[in-house]
């Protein structure tokens, strides 16, 4: 047996183990079954968004095991240097079009702000990725970029903790922490969705409830 | 929306409690990966993606090598951009403000930077068996600060005064040994040994590139080279990219306000507009809670071709 | 170095109105993914399959 009916107080992985099972409704993580209200191809872009983020993802790993340097010399490092480039405009063209849909939807009825707020904030969290994806080019676009970009960094005083002129720490932040906490937030978005549902239309009624 | 309606509570019922019908996430999934993938195949084939070469300190000394004399004359004067710039490279400006807060001074000298020592100085240091640039060497480093300032001065201004800012036809001055800091300095740009004395001058491992950078955004060659391709702040410059690729375009609300006044002609655009900015994400994401703004969906009826049943 | 030639490795054209300034690139993303939108909104979505639908009985998910 690997569980007890010990009383989840005193034991801290029967506690977790309790409270993970209620984050999502019992059989809602992968259900094969949808609302009947969901019936338009408006509700395809966030698939589509994470689709373009595992491509983007891919081809950074390809690039980033290969080295910086890479796609300047070789041709096959710059197709793969191209397939990041059109995953990440792919990426944000659904990104916005499913953040269109959610607003137009009103997705954040029903209990659903911290589905709406967790997009939110991976939308403005990819911006500064790609940024610091643009400043990792090694070309002109980077240093064109970096000596721009410092103005409006330096104005509001976090220059000297997020220099963009540092390659070496713009280029980790990019290939680690950056692409780490959108990974987090996409998860948790995910997850919400999962747990509270698709949004139902306006002034929908439930069958045998009434307003 | 009446008062009343604002006072009650959200009433969405949960979405478990309607009818529903089988539908294949996975295959969705797979679906959507497949045909994005295809997308980003075709796309990365057809148009690629732009690489244009780096500047080089050679290429900026070929190109526009006026330039590159005046900006070491500017970085001696203590007049150049990254001179005058204040936090985080010095102390020579109190630098932009947000409202009354000084943002800038507030972050602080993190990067410290001596324009003239550390970008023109130290790498001509580095060469030897050049006597004139030896003896011009110890001139200045033996004068006063005060003498140092004088004399780069009015070569700076001199250059500006001459016929294509050409340093041959620079009128005769008291410019103590600036004329021949300068030229030397642009003999080492040429050399393509600049860059590196910039970044692992005291390193073996180079991964840093503030001092070259700001050298050369201290110049005018970069700048034109990049309102060239429409790259320029006051050009919507931060949604573009070079060549005919598409850029940005989700920057578009970014870089709107550096196109309009006020902020167009003021000295502390760069931090308004990142408070403008601020404020507009912090509204975007907390949109469920704005009265008004969380209640347009609903009139702009949209949902209705969404929501056809 | 490997050239970045290609369809779009030209000049870029810009339009104006105002002080708007837009890549003619950039346009173009922008109105496709308008379109796109729009076609979504508009488009039927596939199945006719009103008999699968059962209405729900689960009433213990509530979170």
């Amino acid at each position: 047996m690997t569980t007890s009916k010990a009383p989840s107080g005193s034991n801290w992985t029967a506690a977790t183990r309790e409270r993970l099972s209620h984050v999502v409704p019992p059989g809602q993580l992968l259900p094969d079954r949808q609302p009947a209200y969901m019936r338009s191809w408006i509700y395809v872009f966030g698939v589509a968004c994470l689709a373009a983020l595992f491509y983007v993802i891919a081809s950074g790993v390809v690039l980033a095991v290969m080295g910086a340097a890479w796609w300047h010399s070789s041709s096959v490092g710059h197709f793969v240097n191209s397939t990041h480039l059109w995953s990440v405009e792919l990426f944000f063209m659904f990104m916005v079009m499913h953040l269109w849909a959610k607003f137009f939807m009103a997705a954040w009825r029903g209990r659903r702000a911290l589905t709406w707020i967790t997009g939110g904030v991976a939308f403005i969290g990819s911006i500064g990725t790609a940024f610091t994806g643009y400043l990792s080019q090694s070309n002109f676009d980077s240093q064109w970029i970096s000596t721009q970009a410092k103005d409006g960094v330096n104005s509001v005083g976090v220059g000297p903790e997020f220099n963009v002129l540092n390659t070496g720490q713009m280029l980790l932040l990019h290939i680690s922490v950056l692409p780490l906490l959108i990974g987090l937030l996409v998860g948790l978005h995910i997850i919400l969705v999962r747990r509270h549902g698709v949004v139902p239309p306006f002034d929908a009624v439930a069958p045998g409830e009434s307003r | 929306m009446s008062g009343r309606r604002k006072a009650r509570a959200d009433q969405t019922p949960d979405s478990h409690l309607f009818p529903t019908r089988h539908y294949d996430l996975v295959k969705e999934m797979v679906a959507a990966t497949v045909v994005v993938g295809l997308l980003t195949v075709v796309l990365a084939a057809l148009f690629s993606s732009p690489d244009r070469k780096a500047l080089t300190m050679a290429n900026w000394a070929e190109a526009a090598p006026a330039d590159v004399v005046a900006t070491a004359a500017a970085e001696l004067a203590g007049t150049s951009t990254s001179a005058a710039y204040g936090a985080p490279y010095n102390k020579n400006d109190p630098g932009q403000k947000l409202g009354p807060l000084p943002l800038q001074r507030a972050g602080g000298v993190g990067l410290k930077l001596d324009s003239a020592a550390d970008l023109v100085i130290a790498p001509l240091s580095t060469r030897t068996g050049d006597a004139p640039l030896t003896a011009a060497l110890a001139t200045w480093k033996g004068a006063s600060e005060t003498q140092q300032t004088t004399w780069a001065g009015s070569y700076s201004d001199a250059l500006a005064a001459a016929p294509d800012g050409d340093p041959a036809k620079v009128a005769t001055g008291d410019y103590g040994p600036v004329p021949v800091l300068s030229s030397s300095f642009l003999t080492l740009a040429a050399s393509g040994s600049l860059e590196g004395l910039l970044t692992s001058g005291t390193t073996f491992y180079a991964s840093d590139q503030t001092r070259p950078l700001l050298l050369l955004a201290d110049g005018a060659y970069l700048e034109d080279q990049a309102r060239a391709d429409h790259l320029g702040g006051d050009q919507w410059g931060m949604m573009n990219e070079t060549g005919n690729y598409p850029g940005q375009p989700w920057m578009w609300l970014y870089t709107f306000w550096y196109q309009v006044k006020p902020f167009s002609t003021s000295g502390n655009a760069d931090a308004l507009v990142w408070g403008v900015m601020a404020v507009l994400t912090v509204a975007f994401i907390f949109i469920p809670f704005i009265p008004g703004v969380r209640s347009l969906p609903r009139h702009l009826r949209v949902h209705r071709l969404i929501w056809r049943q | 170095m490997i050239s970045a030639g290609g369809l779009l490795s030209g000049h870029a054209h810009f339009l104006h109105w105002g002080v708007v300034q837009i890549s003619l690139a950039n346009l173009i993303v922008i109105l496709v993914m308008v379109a796109v939108f729009v076609l979504a909104l508009v488009l039927p979505f596939p199945g006719n399959h009103d008999a699968e639908v059962t209405p729900s009985g689960d009433t213990d998910d509530h979170v």
